[in-house]
């Protein structure tokens, strides 16, 4: 059984609420997942794995030293939150050379943030993790495995000049989600459900059950 | 060769009006609706219509399939009849069971894909559809008038016309999904097929299928139950039957949640009205149009029945708006230079709410060539407004929230009565539901429907951090702010996207929500059942599929003719 793309990035959206991003981020965590899943790539599969991995308080929020020169995050040993860091790197734009993170949990998720300032530069930009390298530009990516996921990585993101082959992916109108990685996420986005009460259902609900 | 010429437009009404809660809840249909611009296609591209399987006992029980064949794609109405017991409809989304059930279907259906969808189409929610349908939808009889249209008809008589004009329909849908939902094809797999560039349109045309279905159903039970006896609708009284629809507070957010298609629906809608108020003359035809349709709108207030106080009083005022409007119009100077500008002008300081949104949908009426082309600009892409201005100054950022959220920082946010509601969705069916802040423990599953008090946090925080920053550099330190600093930025390039009304106020209406998004599907007949869900008619007056090529009444929404 298949997903329809709103269908994962409704539930990317809603597991990430529940695991605690506020709403804005969590609107992020489901377009990336849903680029991901256009591109074949298991993107529901890498939140899942983040997700888990912010419950077990192992990730950090990025900060201003993240971008910098100086020692990024030094004495902390969690990795990167991918959900917050690939937003902070679709905002700024214009990347630091290199931009280099020591640790970054579940680095699929920076994939779809990185092609959208490839995308706005109209250069390639290339990111590599833990031996994956992935490459985008305004129309195309490329990736060097199949089925890269890994829950931590160090990151190297910068501008690529060299020869690169899009592909290493299968396009696809669909999400094929495996079943212990929808449950994980069910479990999460089923925090953000008010268990129902019998004032609620009769007060805050919508049509009746008048007769016409 | 010279690009044809944009029209010329007058300016447009101002967000600030426009986007109010109360004009909003107003709103009418018009020439933009999604139902006429399905139907102005069909018929310009001369849709084939065919009825491929009807195989439906006297009892009502079987299975149906309707294809409507374009230039370039076929689709498939697969509906499936039921024999529900009267205690289990219900138009609850959390109902589990009902009269009939549907999906439209990419193409023609083969025997395999019939008997998937059989066993998952009747149980919409808790069944699984695929890429290959589009919609899925399900509907109830009318427990008034369903059973005494198939009594009289089963006995060679008419029904009552009386009834007919009061109820409106035989069956009202609770629910047409699309997009994805329940697995079907995303929007995306579809928006690139002309027949579904505006949006809505796979939506419209499973109604539009659904009406043939069940008007063909009401006789064929007739006449299963007196052979030889049974009669068929009048034509002029079938054309007059609409599908209802029972829509509650799940419809409400989408209005919340998709800001930039909400501006280029109004947008489109103010741009018509703009070309038409700017022009210089109208011609005799054309007044004449106008005074036609406005008689016809006046038929329709006429027989537009609620029982709901609210809608009671608008009517109220609707019929007397239009009273005066006719009056104004025949003693309307239409030589004079702009006339519509002066009469929408005259309108919107002697009418009401209701008869000003009435009158600028009936002024766009004998315009069809000059706007029925801002069609192509209602849907969005929603993608490329989705990615947030990270280099953007603060003092832009603060100058957007002054302009676009004025009526938000106003607003005593301190007060219980600003925050007295908090949208949440259930965990039974995941059904949205509005529900009392201070009084229910809900606030911790609010969603993100609440834009202006979002904007007065956002407007507070700004207060701390220099105008020189970026919204990067903010948004690294803040990021509770990242959903309101998203939709403050469209507001930049899409002024309509945003509400401009407080939508968790003690007093906040979501019929009016709702009245506005189905007015741009092109609904008529409101009637609020409470503050938060109304019952409507689709498709009232409109031709059927096989009258279609030779049907010329462009106003047909107006209703049958008296």
């Amino acid at each position: 059984m298949t997903h329809s793309l709103n269908e994962v990035e409704a539930l990317a959206r809603k597991a990430a609420r529940g695991a605690g991003y506020d709403w804005g981020l969590a609107e992020e965590a489901g377009r990336v997942v849903r680029w991901l899943s256009r591109h074949g790539l298991p993107g529901a599969g890498a939140l899942a794995m983040a997700l888990q991995m912010r419950e077990a308080v192992t990730l950090r929020a990025p900060g201003p030293d993240d971008f910098g020169a100086a020692g990024q995050g030094q004495g902390d040993a969690r990795a990167l939150c991918p959900v917050a860091l690939g937003a902070a790197i679709a905002d700024l734009g214009n990347l630091p050379e290199p931009c280099a993170f020591q640790s970054v949990a579940a680095p699929l998720l920076l994939l779809p943030q990185v092609a959208c300032v490839a995308a706005r530069s109209q250069g390639t930009l290339h990111l590599e993790a833990g031996g994956i390298k992935l490459w985008c530009n305004a129309k195309a990516a490329a990736i060097s495995a199949k089925s890269p996921l890994k829950a931590q990585a160090a990151v190297l993101i910068g501008a690529c000049y060299g020869a690169w082959t899009p592909g290493g992916f299968d396009a696809s109108s669909r999400a094929d989600v495996p079943k212990d990685t929808l449950d994980v996420l069910a479990a999460f986005a089923h925090r953000t459900y008010a268990p129902a009460t019998e004032a609620s259902r009769r007060a805050g609900a919508g049509a009746g059950e008048e007769a016409d | 060769m010279a690009e044809p010429a944009t029209p010329a437009e007058a300016p447009l009404r101002p967000p600030q009006a426009v986007m109010r809660l109360a004009r909003m809840g107003a709103a009418h249909q018009t020439r933009l609706s999604f139902m006429r611009i399905l139907l102005r296609r069909l018929k310009d591209e001369n849709w084939r219509f065919e009825r491929r399987l009807f195989d439906i006992g006297a009892d009502g029980v079987g299975r149906a399939v309707y294809v409507a064949r374009g230039p370039s794609h076929s689709y498939s109405l697969v509906a499936f009849s039921h024999d529900l017991p009267d205690e289990k409809r219900s138009d609850r989304v959390i109902a589990e069971a009902w009269d009939a059930t549907f999906a439209l279907f990419d193409g023609v259906p083969d025997a395999e894909d019939l008997a998937r969808l059989e066993r998952n189409v009747p149980l919409q929610e808790a069944g699984r559809v695929s890429e290959r349908e589009l919609c899925l939808s399900r509907a109830n009889r009318s427990a008034r008038l369903f059973a005494h249209v198939v009594d009289r008809l089963a006995s060679g008589r008419q029904p009552d016309a009386g009834l007919v004009a009061e109820v409106g329909y035989l069956m009202r849908t609770t629910a047409v999904y699309g997009s994805g939902k329940f697995g079907a094809a995303d929007r995306e797999v579809i928006a690139g097929r002309a027949e579904f560039a505006a949006p809505f349109q796979a939506e419209m045309l499973t109604v539009y299928l659904i009406r043939e279905f069940v008007m063909d159903l009401v006789e064929h039970l007739a006449a299963s139950r007196a052979p030889g006896r049974a009669v068929r609708l009048d034509p002029a009284l079938r054309r007059s039957f609409s599908i209802g629809n029972s829509t509650g507070l799940g419809m409400a957010p989408f209005l919340v949640n998709h800001p930039v298609l909400l501006n280029n629906w109004i947008a489109a809608r103010e741009r018509a009205v703009a070309r038409v108020c700017a022009l210089e003359k109208a011609t005799p035809e054309e007044v004449a149009h106008f005074g036609t349709v406005l008689k016809r709108a006046i038929g329709n207030v006429a027989l537009w029945r609620s029982q709901h106080e609210l809608q009671v009083q608008k009517l109220a005022d609707l019929g007397a708006d239009l009273a005066a409007l006719k009056a104004k119009a025949a003693q309307f100077d239409f030589h004079a230079p702009e006339p519509w500008r002066r009469l929408a002008e005259w309108g919107a300081s002697a009418m009401t709410l209701e008869g000003q949104e009435q009158l600028i949908a009936l002024i766009l009426e004998p315009y069809g060539a000059l706007v029925d082309d801002l069609a192509a600009d209602m849907s969005a892409d929603e993608e490329a407004a989705f990615q947030i201005a990270g280099q953007m100054p603060l003092e832009e950022l603060s100058e957007l929230l002054t302009q676009n959220y004025d009526w938000a920082l106003g607003i005593d946010w301190a007060a219980q009565r600003a925050n007295a509601r908090a949208w949440y969705v259930s965990e039974e069916k995941l059904e949205p539901r509005l529900g009392q802040r201070f009084e229910e423990p809900i606030a911790q599953f609010e969603q993100p429907l609440c834009p202006g008090r979002d904007a007065a946090r956002l407007e507070q925080a700004l207060r701390d951090w220099p105008g020189h920053a970026t919204v990067a550099e903010f948004l690294l330190a803040c990021p509770e702010h990242r959903h309101i600093v998203r939709r403050v930025q469209i507001t930049g390039a899409h002024p309509f996207a945003e509400i401009r009304d407080n939508t968790i106020d003690a007093e906040m209406l979501p019929i009016d929500m709702l009245r506005c998004k189905l007015a741009f599907f092109g609904a008529g007949r409101f009637d609020p059942r409470s503050d938060r869900w109304v019952r409507i008619n689709m498709f009232a007056g409109a031709p059927y599929p096989q009258e279609l090529g030779t049907f010329e009444d462009e106003a047909w929404a107006y209703g049958v003719p008296s």
